[in-house]
């Protein structure tokens, strides 16, 4: 301690004479790399977003564009989260469904019931014959705002023009913002592209068990991935467990109503929906039996009063060993929950028409 | 208002066109002082009452140290401050305002309650009204008990306002915890309060100019604009260098001029300070983060990287915000010491601690260490005397255990620092090993595994995280694979790659000279053309969110 430095005042400012003025000098300091900014903004629209894409949202944005672009529409479309990503291949859903049904999986990873309720609008102006959603027990938890990358590619992908802050409340100000972004003030948002793609494809390279999703996949979006095991799996068991629980413990009232009034965007625009409680972990299954349980009867309920609503519970359905991890199934827990959703839409498009018929 | 917001950048202009325009002294200092009290409200209003507070009391206090008795009317004009000050800050509902609603008023300002603006309210207006009163009295006492009053008076308060708003909740936590343990239940207040950002490094700097008023070291300061700015300059406001009234109060003598030889070596500070923030210290921080978030089950290659990633974070973030403050000082004209002198090149702990953020070092050794008998004592008493100094140094990091023990553990090293060297300085071939170019890689490898081991402490929060941590960090568990590294989540790559970015400029630093000197050594296109590349590369790896610097919450 002391023969620390000492504390004397600087006699003098270290630098070197210059000829320009100072407010030239300052001009000049400033602007040079501004104008390096605006080399990368423009290079950013012009070349790495129409190269690369948007980042990790690109799928979002390449929802909007498929759904928008003229293609022969699917009888049923899946939607949901990282679970339906991952555990519904299209081609099995179809096989088990019927031959007439073609379905696609539109899922996008992390979407949550608000989530979902911002791409009801496009989704339902697709007209399919039915909407399949897949919701983990969480969906009973209180309803959330949208992370704000995700709102800026909504926002890209069209999914805004029906002004979604109008409809949901859990949106804040600042996704309301981002959700009717300027295109530039979108692509200012994005700038980070170049790194992403950087990352996930070397940590594709670098660690086969994570996946890297195929983006533009409305079929089979899964890229095969290994399972992960003993202390990694129980620290993601405890970290899902941590999270819900915390869910649990807030203010949950709303959840319910929030799913419902997710069913109620398609219904109400004439689309059907079968809403599934997605497969749960047997480790995690026992705290969560009970809100798996609040959530289908409050889905139930709504479905006893409109024939446009099915409801399935799939959260007994998986063993452990047809989960890869704590959340999503493996390639056997696919095909097998594929074959479930498959069988729901069979059986309510046979209920269906007979109830027309 | 962070550095690297375009609300800081307007700020900045303004202050440098009216530097630009105005050529009298004064104005100037009431200007930059009331542009230092928006940088500052702009995170919350309220936190101004605390620096008007600390102002008045520090500036009456060296006064009456000195013997100057203030007139009634002079004592009336700070009581009035201090209660307009406090009835500006925390009446007005300042957020609500912001949003467009309508002023607050009385009955709501004291309808907060134990926790709310009630209990500060009576605070502030009770400090204007005790202010004059005690002041009359303490002239009663003679000089030398009149002197230690004014100082403890000071002290007090500085010490008290720290800990109510940063140790407050800790210490109750604690007595209902020791409470559990002695099998009795204490039913311990828990304030919701925020901590105002940057408390710790001005209220250092505020006792700093007191006791040295006290000592004699320095004069005390007749005008109050400009005591005012010594204490809320906002360039280093929230996070240092911890300034003596000697560092700072002299450059306010002359009027300030912009100089085109002081806009440029600034410039070119701010912009190193940028690089190190924006550029390495928010890109390596999610590496660090996704381990340390869920640290069990890591390995100890991962523990190693992230540990690593964290000391690369911390000095760039820190250094960086200092690096800028010394920058936007210079160019205003006003010169700032340093804070960091390539600590991690230090060969020993003592050296270590002679380069990392040497204004809090200092300051410990001249306000604590030193008082306490520094190193003029028995072994054991010196022994003492450091652990002392270097766990009130860590708790002075936050109201954590984690930085309690991270100061004892700094403590236990400068002690044994200090008795290994005594061997070698007896063993004439060990201090000659010592001394060549393997002995120095030696100490210097030795040296940055404790730091590294010193960081961790101070990373990891949770007690059960941190013994997992060390387990991991002292014992290797042979595990090589690279998929365990950690690696399969965040963003590996730009961390790694902005990790040797820093590894390589800072050691080219190190070896030559500095960047920003290097720098402004250059011919002006050639600066111009590297603040072009800068600006290109920051524009993709800016942040989306904000990072604000780590030193803030200290």
């Amino acid at each position: 301690m002391t023969e620390s430095p000492d504390v004397r005042s600087p006699t003098s400012i270290p630098g070197r004479d210059v000829a320009w003025p100072p407010g030239v000098m300052i001009v000049a300091l400033l602007s040079a790399p501004f104008l390096g900014a605006l080399l990368g903004f423009v290079l950013l629209t012009a070349v790495v977003i129409p190269r690369v894409g948007y980042g990790g949202v690109n799928r979002i944005v390449s929802l909007g564009a498929h759904i928008a672009s003229p293609y022969t529409r699917p009888t049923a479309v899946c939607l949901g989260n990282s679970v339906t990503i991952e555990g519904v291949d299209a081609t099995l859903v179809e096989r088990a469904a019927g031959t007439d049904v073609s379905v696609e999986n539109l899922a996008i990873a992390g979407a949550h019931a608000a989530e979902l309720r911002v791409q009801a609008p496009l989704v339902a102006a697709a007209r399919p014959a039915l909407v399949v959603i897949t919701l983990l027990p969480e969906a009973a938890a209180a309803p959330q705002d949208l992370d704000l990358d995700k709102a800026y590619a909504y926002g890209i992908g069209g999914f805004a023009t029906d002004d979604p802050c109008s409809r949901i409340e859990s949106l804040s100000e600042k996704t309301c913002s981002a959700l009717s972004a300027a295109w530039w003030r979108a692509a200012l948002r994005m700038r980070t592209t170049p790194i992403q793609r950087l990352n996930s494809a070397v940590r594709a390279r670098l660690n086969p068990a994570v996946s890297t999703r195929r983006e533009n996949k409305w079929t089979a979006p899964f890229l095969r991935h290994g399972s992960i095991s003993g202390l990694r799996l129980q620290r993601h068991i405890s970290e899902m467990r941590d999270t819900w629980l915390a869910l649990q413990n807030d203010d949950n009232d709303s959840g319910p109503a929030e799913t419902i009034a997710l069913a109620k965007e398609f219904t109400s625009r004439g689309v059907p929906v079968l809403m599934v409680v997605a497969p749960v972990h047997p480790d995690l299954l026992p705290g969560f039996e009970p809100w798996a349980e609040s959530l289908v009867e409050s889905l139930r309920g709504l479905a006893a009063t409109n024939p446009d609503v099915a409801v399935a519970d799939a959260s007994t359905l998986l063993g452990a060993d047809l989960f890869s991890d704590a959340l999503h199934p493996n390639e056997d827990g696919r095909s097998v929950f594929s074959a479930f959703i498959g069988a729901q839409i069979r059986e309510f498009f046979q209920r269906s028409r007979g109830v027309s018929g | 208002m962070l550095f690297q917001t375009t609300e800081f950048l307007a700020l900045f202009l303004i202050v440098l066109t009216w530097i630009a325009l105005i050529r009298k002294a004064r104005t100037q200092h009431g200007l930059l002082l009331l542009a230092s009290y928006v940088f500052y409200g702009w995170w919350d209003v309220r936190f101004l009452l605390l620096i008007v507070l600390s102002t008045t009391i520090d500036f009456a206090a060296a006064l009456g140290i000195s013997g100057r008795r203030l007139t009634i009317p002079q004592r009336a004009a700070l009581s009035a401050l201090l209660a307009g000050s406090t009835i500006l800050f925390l009446v007005p509902d300042w957020p609500a305002l912001q949003d467009g609603a309508g002023w607050g008023s009385w009955s709501q300002a004291l309808a907060g309650g134990w926790t709310g603006r009630g209990l500060a309210l009576t605070a502030g207006l009770g400090f204007a009204i005790a202010g004059p009163v005690l002041y009359g009295l303490y002239f009663r006492l003679n000089e030398q008990a009149r002197r230690r009053a004014f100082l403890i008076t000071s002290i007090a308060a500085n010490l008290l306002v720290l800990s109510f708003f940063k140790y407050f909740n800790f210490f109750t936590a604690n007595l209902a915890g020791l409470g559990d343990l002695a099998g009795m239940s204490i039913d311990a207040p828990i304030m919701h309060i925020a901590l105002p950002v940057g408390i710790s490094f001005y209220t250092f700097q505020t006792m700093s100019y007191t006791i040295d008023c006290y000592r004699g070291d320095t004069p005390p300061e007749q005008s109050f604009t400009r005591f005012a700015l010594y204490v809320a300059y906002f360039p280093q406001l929230v996070a240092g260098p911890i300034l003596r009234p000697s560092q700072f109060l002299p450059f306010l003598d002359t009027p300030w001029r912009l100089e085109s030889r002081n806009v440029l070596s600034g410039a070119n500070l701010v912009l190193v300070g940028l690089v190190k923030k924006v550029l390495i210290a928010d890109n390596v921080a999610p590496f660090a983060d996704q381990v340390f978030n869920a640290p069990d089950g890591q390995p100890t290659l991962a523990i190693w990287l992230a540990t690593a990633m964290f000391a690369v974070q911390i000095y760039c973030d820190f250094s960086g915000y200092t690096d800028i403050a010394r920058g936007i000082s210079r160019i205003f004209g006003i010169e700032i010491p340093i804070n960091f002198n390539f600590p991690y090149f230090a060969t020993s702990i003592i050296d270590f601690w002679r380069r990392w953020h040497i204004s809090l070092s200092t300051w410990l050794r001249d306000y604590l260490y030193v008082p306490l008998g520094g190193s003029r004592v028995s072994t054991g008493r010196l022994y003492l005397n450091l652990m002392i100094t270097m766990v009130l140094g860590g708790l002075w990091h936050g109201a954590a255990w984690n930085f309690v023990l991270w100061g004892a553990y700094q403590g236990t090293l400068l002690c044994a620092n200090r008795l290994v060297r005594g061997w070698f300085t007896d063993a004439a071939a060990a201090a000659r090993f010592l001394a060549s170019p393997v002995g120095v890689a030696f100490r210097w490898a030795i040296t940055a595994y404790l730091w590294m081991l010193g960081w961790l402490i101070f990373r990891v929060t949770d007690p059960d995280d941190l013994i997992y941590c060390i387990r991991r960090f002292v014992i290797f568990d042979g595990r090589l694979d690279l998929s365990s590294l950690g690696l399969g989540r965040g963003d590996p790559i730009v961390a790694l790659l902005a990790a040797g970015a820093f590894v390589v400029l800072h050691s080219f630093g190190f070896a030559s000279r500095r960047w920003d000197e290097r720098l402004t050594s250059m011919p002006i296109p050639l600066i111009a053309g590297v603040y072009f590349v800068i600006g290109l590369l920051m524009f993709y790896a800016w942040p989306a969110g904000e990072a604000p610097f780590i030193y803030f919450q200290f």
